[in-house]
């Protein structure tokens, strides 16, 4: 090819990828990065949303008062908490139940349609319709109680209510990430279970040394997001706790990061403060994703 | 001929420059007005406020008011930062007096005295405490337009199966009758600890009070919380969240408490939810030789933010009218805010009468400043001792509070 036309094939070529890439990257710079930006800057202010031109720059003092807050750690440490015991639960389902739909059974649309559907319900219904299961002498706290759990309404309990929250989560998310784990298991090649079966491998060796490992690019995106998602849990929270002592209640038992931010932010209008809160959490699912994607970088 | 036309041309011209010139004052004189009223409610009072605006234009020629509904209170203040921020927040909204007075000092809601003395909106009628419940340092945030007092409502069935005979009058006699009343299913009373509305019952009728954070812990704010504490340590109290319900309302109407501190809304709530139940209401019983209630007032407060504050303050007086608030008490069972209406509303809600007595000393909630934060820690101070078992007296509660929100 001409030196001349080449250029003018790899400048159009730019063109186009620029014309096409441009959508996507006006929506992230708009709806992702200016917010972000904003909220760091906001974050140094003593800034209160109703009156902005009363904005006072106060530098790092509201990080300073949020590391000294013990309802900033217990939020974090909530967070951390309920990611780390719901995400290793919800990504084992989710593979089980992929596993279980993508068998020659009888019904399997189905199966997969009822697993998934709690999913594209509204969070707001299925904790409230939760909420009721779970009072007092009601449907499953009674029926828990003959497992040795005690019969109380869970969402006012210190040492239930966080449970009861992770229940519901998990009993919503997991048909979204059956279907990550389903894609994947359909892209293994037949090949590889025939030849295991030749080799005289069983059903259990073959699901351990074949499925999971094949799996593993659909681990990484159900674990990202599954932590990702575990730390903006909220609208569960918020309707279970909103009209009956506000987001965190009974006494701070499911305060959570997020709920720290909201409650800082909206409700008391210490939006300084709640962007300290924001940017922390942030950092957090930052640090987590790039950690994740070294691993499975390495692995590879 | 020339000259004829030239002169004509220049009459023609300068009339129409007059004209031109003139325009713009015509346009000023006739020039339309859209005033929002935010608010939230229910039906009846989506009529009520339909009804209110009816005829304005007769009044303020070129106004128009448009109704702008939020689904609950929390919406409207979690909606109204961005609203600000878009220049599209409502030129006047109907709060209650609860969490007004961070919003008064911050410089929210408008002083609306100038305007009072300007358009001469007659006030003389409005219930002395519902004005009261809206005037900080001599100036008038709101014009009042309901008046509720708070109230103690009894499951009279419950109350005589037990054998209990006369109703209770002061805190002692209600917790010898809950002690009678609790029973598996049942509490002796409901106390809503998931906001300040009914903790300030027990402290007013106590004799104490927030005052805006003067006197928070005083020995009547500590011997209220005290007894409060004291009904849920002996199982003679039932907080609504334990019960999976939201609010005290749900949880009389449920039949699960005998007794509740309440509201004038219990009047309609009753009739829709739990017609069967058989309840009286009357004055918040009194405690240590003392009675009190808070007085829940309903006011249209103009936002600082208006574009036409004048104007937005002329339509708030025009829809508190002796007609308006009739209406709005008769659509949504609201007490109304004038003195005049006292007797006509005790009797077409003859249920309410026993409790008009507590309309002569309910005084506003005087929550401090920041009085979400206030309520908020004051919830969550609560729920340490009862659900989390945290040792904390009431003393050791309201001190902290007073350390953090005395002024």
């Amino acid at each position: 090819m001409p030196r001349k036309k080449r250029l003018n094939f790899d400048r159009e070529s730019h063109i186009a990828a620029a014309l096409f890439l441009a959508p996507a990257l006006i929506c992230i710079a708009i709806w992702f990065i200016y917010p972000l930006v904003q909220s760091v800057y906001i974050s140094f202010f003593d800034f209160n949303y109703l009156f902005k031109d009363r904005a006072v720059f106060v530098g790092f003092e509201n990080y300073a008062n949020m590391f000294l807050d013990s309802e900033f750690y217990k939020g974090l440490s909530h967070s951390i908490l309920f990611m780390l015991i719901v995400v290793p639960i919800q990504t084992f389902l989710a593979l089980l139940l992929a596993t279980l739909v993508n068998q020659k059974i009888k019904g399997r649309g189905f199966f997969r349609a009822a697993y998934y559907m709690p999913y594209v319900l509204s969070a707001v219904a299925v904790a409230t319709v939760f909420m009721y299961f779970f009072v007092k002498d009601q449907g499953v706290a009674k029926f828990l109680s003959f497992f040795g759990f005690k019969n109380t309404t869970w969402f006012a309990d210190m040492n239930l209510a966080m449970p009861f929250i992770g229940i519901l989560y998990i009993w919503q998310m997991l048909g979204f990430y059956m279907i990550y784990y389903l894609s994947g298991l359909q892209t293994i090649p037949g090949e590889i279970y025939e030849a295991s079966q030749i080799d005289g491998a069983n059903k259990i060796q073959t699901f351990f040394f074949i499925t999971i490992p094949s799996l593993r690019h659909s681990t990484f995106l159900v674990v990202t997001y599954g932590i990702i998602q575990s730390f903006q849990i909220f609208d569960q929270i918020a309707v279970v706790t909103n009209s009956s002592g506000g987001p965190g209640s009974p006494a701070g038992a499911t305060t959570t990061l997020l709920t720290y931010f909201y409650i800082s932010s909206f409700k008391l209008y210490k939006m300084g403060y709640g962007s300290a809160v924001a940017i922390v959490l942030f950092l957090i699912i930052l640090i987590v994703s790039i950690v994740q994607r070294r691993l499975v970088k390495m692995e590879d | 001929m020339k000259k004829g036309i030239t002169k004509v041309l220049a009459a023609v011209m300068t009339a129409a420059l007059l004209v031109c010139g003139s325009i713009p004052a015509m346009a000023a004189e006739a020039e339309e007005v859209t005033i929002s009223f935010g608010y939230w409610g229910d039906s009846g009072e989506d009529k009520a406020y339909a009804d209110a605006i009816k005829g304005i234009e007769s009044v303020l020629p070129g106004v128009t008011v448009e109704l702008v509904k939020y689904p609950s209170t929390n919406e409207f203040w979690a909606n109204l930062p961005g609203q600000v921020a878009a220049g599209t927040a409502p030129d006047f909204i109907a709060p209650t007096n609860e969490g007004h007075m961070s919003y008064i000092v911050e410089g929210l809601f408008l002083p609306l005295n100038d305007y009072i003395d300007k358009y001469g909106f007659d006030l003389s009628d409005t219930l002395p405490n519902a004005l009261e419940a809206w005037t900080y340092q001599d100036q008038i945030y709101a014009i009042p337009t309901t008046a509720a007092p708070g109230i103690f409502v009894v499951n009279k069935d419950m109350w005589d199966a037990a054998g209990l005979g006369e109703l209770p009058t002061t805190w002692d006699e209600v917790y010898e009758a809950a002690k009678v009343l609790t029973t598996d299913d049942v509490a002796g009373i409901c106390i809503d600890f998931s906001q300040g509305y009914h903790p300030t019952q027990y402290t007013n009728s106590f004799g104490g009070g927030w005052s805006n954070g003067e006197t928070i812990n005083s020995p009547e704010n500590v011997a209220a919380l005290e007894y409060i504490l004291k009904m849920y340590e002996e199982g003679l109290a039932v907080n609504p969240k334990d019960l999976g319900l939201s609010w005290d309302g749900e949880v009389f109407a449920a039949g699960k408490c005998a007794m509740t501190t309440a509201g004038a809304w219990y009047v309609g709530l009753m009739s829709e939810s739990a017609p069967d139940i058989n309840y009286e209401v009357m004055a918040v019983p009194g405690g240590n030789g003392h009675q009190g209630s808070s007085m829940h007032a309903t006011g249209f407060a103009v936002l600082s933010t208006s574009k036409n504050p004048e104007v937005a303050a002329q339509v708030a007086n025009y829809m508190a009218s002796v007609s308006a608030q009739m209406n709005m008490s008769t659509r949504a069972g609201y007490i109304p805010a004038l003195e005049s209406l006292q007797d006509w509303y005790y009797d077409i809600n003859p249920k309410m009468a026993p409790s008009r007595a507590s309309t002569e000393f309910a005084v506003s909630f005087g929550y401090p400043v920041q009085s979400t934060e206030f309520q908020t820690d004051l919830v969550r101070a609560f729920e340490e001792v009862y659900y989390a078992g945290a040792d904390t007296t009431a003393q050791e509660i309201l001190n902290t509070l007073a350390e953090k929100y005395s002024n």
